[in-house]
């Protein structure tokens, strides 16, 4: 008799605590990496050097500390306004952060839900989840986003939207196939002879068996929304001037490409390493929980 | 076979209905279709003629049919900008926009894919280092960034290539680099983990004991196996590029469908904007019926069912 | 063993070691595994999973898995060279030409993407055979050969379209197409239905004699051994414990382990008797037990067997075996 894998959580202490706590199992690089950025979204409004919005159009485009002409108070420089480059990329932090999250979040909610029907339920509820599935994947991303940000305005809950619309998909796939596969197993069977109601056997026996995958696909799919995110704000069509996103400091930068190359080159650093970060934590996630998912 | 490449073309079909109909909707979201698709400067007469156009008075499933019967005549609405029918511009647009997505495809995917193989064929090596670092970046970066990046330090910075716009070769080196990047990445990353999986495989031993050479149980043996998955993504990559043209052509300056999209967004100009993405999609569906079709070609047992 | 060294040896192995590094240890899969076969014989190699036949055989043609898995020590004559100390290439040269090898489970063994027309064929081709037309005739032939019905036309199928006995058989033909010396099949009917088994041993059996081919099967199920093989090495914990003819290991088994091997087949005509259980459970090799690895296990273990392995003494009627009991002045 096959066991239900409840709690995949538990099992992964378990596993680090049986190589002794060994702390070279645990992914530095990308803790290294995402700490910093987690700490700047959460608690960086305590400590801007200066406030994200202080213009000062007498300091505006001045460069980085070390190079000729900077100042200490502006450790990355600042911008064509004069506002503090430093700080505006922590108050980025926050607001990619917090869209990205929710977005994913959104999305995971949607995805596994309508996962799990279709592979559960399977015949014609299923093929019927699968194709609006397959025509939302046909529409590639950035132009789903631009179509919505079309007709909806820009914005935090479009892009938010736009985020959820365009990464539901993936879960679903996925989390029909587990579903499907979790099916066919012992205990589920033994449930439904038991006369578990569905919906029952649903919560209770399969979707603990896809928490795991559900997890590991989220932090998979966080560093592509954040890269979503950031396109599209870019764009122009996503958060709108002044607010701090690292996509608008891109684009603001981009006019003085030659003059100041310090502005989009730090934002493009600081969404580097919160990706790089977000990957590198949910590969080795991905191997510790659910190692099938190699194949995505 | 045939009833394979049937069912594919008809679930492409079907896939390209639902496109509409998910365009439709999203037109519709805006709260007035009218609103949006007429320029700016529309006397309130001329939105009351759109709106009967549309048929705006009439219940949805009737503004589809409408919506439907426009489109199959090759009306995909006016671009009151350029004062020529949306689907003329985007078509006479395309062009470039292919020329960069495919040369962006051809060149990294099969990059991709022999980093991949070759990391497997030597562990450790620098080669298999190299690749590694170039796959963790490439799925890092956004593109808009690397683009801008590659301006600085090779336009600006060593005068290599031309800063933008569309031409030979040099003007097409750094677009495709940046738009390819991350595809390339998925694709070594993929094609590296689907060999390490199959040269586990007992057939992959069996070939070895029949007396085969490294190199053919490798590229003969292990590859077409590993092939599956990778031509699978190479699908979605397509897809992805397609997309992605919109922020490098941007960034880049070049005059291809995505900055037309991307400039009709800005100026209000929206039946360009449902044009564009019904063509772009339309070409999607293409490409992945063909790369399904080529996925018929790689593994029999698909054929078979 | 210099009761087994003769001249006439096709293969000759002594003291074979090997070993796998692992992060929790080192496994010695083989340890010291000491026999040999004569041209045109049928050796099996019997013993529970874990026992290390698959591995020996693996060392045999130097396909250990690696990079945990070395081999440490001993010899493997093969015609009077020690295939050890020979090149890559040379070795890859005698796979499949002089040594072939199949393996267990037919389905998973067959590239599914490549007709058995071009599998088998590839044979021949690593034989030098360059001519299409040649190559195919040649197929055809062999397909025959292992009886698998209109041949020609099943050439451009799919191994996923053979039933599990066919495939078997076209396994078979890729081992025996190059007509080798030595033929190694690995479990050859575990994963086939037990009527489809019987055909298959015949099979392998006509073949071996057709070809004066020695023939070592590597199995679990001491009944196939005692209708193929003419001699049987029992294998227990990476060690042979027995080895001998099949008509004396069979009738009377020197070594406790073989014994409880023997009694615990069913016998027919003996009814209403249990089954016959060996006690204790099959040992983890990560943490074997001092002296005589079956000493746990053993109906009549001594005070030496948990402190010295036993050495391996000729036993009456041929062969040998290392158990403690047999050595000379105890009983």
């Amino acid at each position: 008799m096959q066991k239900s894998r409840s709690s995949g959580r538990i099992r992964l202490m378990h596993r680090w605590l049986k190589t002794g706590g060994n702390l070279k199992r645990l992914p530095i690089a990308g803790i290294c990496f995402l700490m910093p950025i987690v700490i700047c979204g959460i608690f960086g409004f305590l400590f801007y050097p200066h406030p994200p919005t202080e213009m000062n159009l007498g300091h505006s485009l001045r460069p980085p500390a070390m190079l000729p002409g900077g100042e200490w108070s502006h450790f990355l420089g600042t911008d064509h306004m004069g506002r503090d480059l430093l700080s505006r990329l922590i108050e980025g932090a926050r607001v990619s952060l917090i869209v990205s999250i929710v977005g994913v979040g959104l999305a995971g909610l949607l995805g596994v839900s309508l996962g799990m029907i279709a592979g559960y339920f399977g015949g014609s509820i299923d093929n019927i989840i699968m194709r609006i599935v397959d025509m939302m994947m046909s529409i590639p991303p950035i132009l789903m986003a631009i179509l919505l940000a079309a007709s909806l305005g820009g914005g935090m809950t479009t892009i938010t939207l736009s985020i959820m619309v365009i990464f539901w998909t993936a879960y679903a796939r996925v989390i029909r196939g587990e579903t499907l596969s979790i099916k066919q197993r012992d205990f589920v069977t033994l449930a439904v002879v038991t006369g578990c109601g569905r919906l029952r056997i649903l919560m209770k026996h399969i979707f603990p068996n896809l928490v795991n995958t559900a997890v590991v696909l989220a932090t998979l799919q966080l560093g592509r929304a954040i890269i979503t995110e950031a396109s599209i704000t870019f764009l122009g069509l996503g958060l709108q001037p002044p607010a701090s996103a690292w996509g608008l400091i891109i684009s603001e930068g981009r006019m003085y490409l030659s003059t100041a190359w310090w502005i989009p080159t730090f934002a493009g650093l600081a969404i580097m390493m919160t990706v790089l970060g977000s990957n590198i934590t949910g590969d080795w996630l991905r191997d510790v929980l659910d190692p099938k998912l190699k194949r995505i | 076979m045939k009833r394979y490449v049937i069912k594919r073309i008809l679930l492409g079909l079907l896939t390209l209905i639902g496109v509409t109909i998910v365009v439709f909707v999203a037109v519709r979201l805006s709260g007035d279709a009218a609103l949006l698709l007429a320029p700016p400067d529309a006397t309130q007469a001329e939105l009351d003629k759109l709106r009967v156009e549309l048929g705006l008075d009439k219940p949805i499933p009737v503004q589809y049919i409408i919506f439907i019967k426009n489109l199959t005549k090759g009306d995909f609405g006016r671009s009151f900008r350029y004062n020529r029918p949306a689907m003329q511009l985007v078509l006479s647009r395309l062009p470039a926009t292919l020329e960069l997505a495919i040369f962006a495809f051809c060149v990294l995917v099969t990059l991709g894919m022999v980093f991949g193989v070759t990391s497997v064929m030597k562990p450790g090596s620098w080669l298999d280092r190299c690749g590694t670092v170039f796959a963790l970046l490439g799925q890092a970066m956004p593109e808009f960034w690397i683009g801008i990046m590659a301006i600085l330090i090779f336009s600006v910075g060593l005068h290599w290539f031309p800063t933008s716009g569309r031409g030979g070769l040099s003007h097409l080196v750094l677009p495709s680099m940046t738009l390819g990047w991350f595809s390339a990445a998925s694709i070594m990353r993929l094609t590296r983990s689907a060999m390490l999986e199959v040269m586990g495989s007992e057939f992959v031993k069996m070939a070895r004991l029949k007396g085969n050479p490294e190199w053919i149980v490798v590229w003969k043996h292990a590859l077409r196996n590993a092939l599956i998955p990778v031509v699978s993504m190479g699908g979605l990559q397509l897809g992805r590029l397609l997309g992605g043209a919109v922020i490098v052509e941007t960034v880049f300056g070049w005059p291809g469908l995505g900055q037309l999209i991307i400039d009709a967004v800005y100026t209000r100009d929206y039946s360009v904007v449902q044009a564009g993405v019904i063509v772009t999609s339309i070409i999607f569906i293409t490409l992945n019926l063909v790369v399904d079709l080529l996925y018929g070609g790689i593994d029999p047992r698909i054929r078979y069912e | 063993m210099a009761i087994h060294m003769n001249q006439e040896c096709l293969l000759s192995v002594e003291n074979l070691k090997t070993y796998f590094f692992t992060r929790s240890g080192v496994v010695k899969a083989v340890d010291g595994v000491t026999f040999s076969v004569h041209p045109g014989e049928a050796l099996g190699i019997a013993g529970e999973s874990g026992s290390g036949k698959s591995i020996t055989c693996l060392s045999l043609v130097r396909l250990v898995p690696q990079p945990a898995g070395r081999i440490v020590g001993g010899k493997i004559l093969f015609q009077g060279e020690d295939l050890l100390t020979k090149k890559e290439d040379e070795i890859r040269d005698l796979r499949g030409k002089t040594i072939a090898m199949i393996l267990q489970d037919p389905l998973t063994s067959l590239n599914p993407v490549y007709t058995i027309g071009n599998q088998v064929g590839e044979a021949f081709r690593l034989n030098g055979d360059k001519k299409r037309e040649t190559i195919r005739k040649k197929v055809i032939n062999i397909l025959n050969q292992v009886k698998i019905p209109s041949a020609e036309r099943r050439l451009n199928d799919y191994p996923f379209q053979f039933s599990g006995g066919m495939r078997q058989r076209v396994l078979a033909a890729t081992g025996i197409a190059r007509k080798p010396k030595l033929l190694i099949a690995d479990e050859p009917t575990t994963s086939l239905d037990v009527t489809i088994q019987d055909q298959f041993l015949r099979l392998l059996k006509e073949l071996q004699q057709q070809t004066q081919m020695s023939l070592i099967l590597v199995t679990h199920d001491l009944g196939i051994v005692a209708e193929t093989c003419d001699r049987v090495a029992v294998m227990y914990a990476g060690k042979i414990v027995e080895i001998g003819s099949v008509e004396r290991v069979y009738q009377a088994p020197a070594h406790p382990y073989t014994n409880a091997l023997m009694k615990a087949l069913p016998k027919l005509g003996r009814k209403n008797r249990r089954l016959y259980q060996i006690e204790g459970e099959p040992p983890n090799l990560h943490d074997l037990p001092s002296g005589c690895s079956f000493h746990p296990r053993c109906p009549t273990v001594m005070d030496i067997c948990r402190e010295e392995y036993p050495p391996e003494v000729p036993v009456s009627g041929g062969g040998a075996a290392a158990c403690w009991l047999l050595v000379k002045g105890r009983s």
